[in-house]
């Protein structure tokens, strides 16, 4: 047998698996998931440092998911988080995102700093696994 | 009052690995995920921060709100996450199908990784609000595609972890 048909009948193997595990996953998918719900911005803005209370912010945004203490302030966390997943054949890539709002009060219990960053938004649906 | 810290340290990496258990589910005989928790910060960005100097105004304005914020002996720690989880498989034993019946027979011969890198960005502010440190965690470099399981990976070997 020749050194063409060997490499043949090795490789012929190998490109017949990779087809059929090609056409065996055939397919894609896309989905979100989703951990808890927005925040409103208009909520983040009426927020008033020295002004607005302990008391508003749980009514603008229910109690707080966490509730830390930092050199002697308060500090109420709230979170969500999401979830963006494509799958392309064999390929997937699932991109997940927390928004995060921290409100510091004083002593007095008003707000003293308010912390927002908002990462969700720039969420990405993607398949392609390999690269940044 | 205790920390938040590994209550929500926890939850964030459960909510990588169960996504990564999730697409498995529908598993195939080869498979490439990648698993992604926030936008990497890279040196660039925060090389503004000057230990001694910057204040927690400046960096909370430039980087945002942290993912994360504890306090440990008056010192505020920030932490920014990033996680970069990467899966591979392949069952080589998948072939045997297309050639011989192996409805009986265990045929099944996966070989693979899960591997789950960190570039928590991590800066320290003392009594007075001003950076101590800011360094990357370890563990960057655990991000890959892995064929072989048997390898383990190799030391980390970045220049510069912190300003």
């Amino acid at each position: 047998m020749s050194s063409a048909a060997i490499a043949i009948r090795m490789i012929l193997p190998f490109l017949l698996w990779t087809t059929l595990a090609f056409v065996g996953a055939s397919g894609c998918a896309v989905s979100r998931g989703d951990f808890g719900v927005p925040f409103n911005d208009a909520d983040i803005a009426a927020i008033k440092k020295g002004e607005t209370t302990q008391s508003d912010i749980v009514r603008m945004f229910g109690a707080p998911d966490t509730i830390i203490e930092v050199q002697n302030r308060e500090v109420f966390h709230y979170y969500r988080y999401a979830l963006k997943h494509g799958t392309f054949l064999i390929f997937s890539r699932i991109n997940i995102a927390g928004d995060e709002l921290y409100v510091f009060f004083d002593q007095n219990g008003r707000v003293d700093q308010v912390l927002f960053s908002k990462k969700t938004d720039k969420l990405k649906f993607q398949f392609w696994p390999f690269g940044a | 009052m205790p920390s938040a810290k590994g209550k929500s340290v926890s939850l964030r990496q459960s909510v990588v690995l169960l996504a990564m258990s999730l697409v498995l589910l529908g598993c195939t005989p080869i498979g490439w995920v990648r698993v992604s928790v926030n936008q990497p910060l890279t040196p660039d960005k925060v090389d503004f921060i000057v230990p001694g100097k910057t204040k927690w105004e400046d960096v909370v304005s430039r980087l945002g709100a942290p993912d994360e914020i504890e306090e440990v002996h008056r010192k505020i720690i920030a932490d920014y996450f990033f996680y970069d989880g990467r899966d591979f498989w392949v069952d080589l034993g998948e072939p045997l199908n297309y050639f011989v019946q192996t409805q009986n027979i265990p045929h099944n011969f996966t070989l693979g990784g899960r591997e789950i890198g960190v570039n928590t960005f991590e800066v320290a502010f003392d009594s007075r609000q001003i950076v101590q440190y800011a360094c990357f965690v370890r563990g960057k470099e655990a991000a890959r595609y892995v064929f072989w399981p048997l390898q383990a990976p190799n030391a980390e070997n970045r220049p510069s972890l912190c300003r």
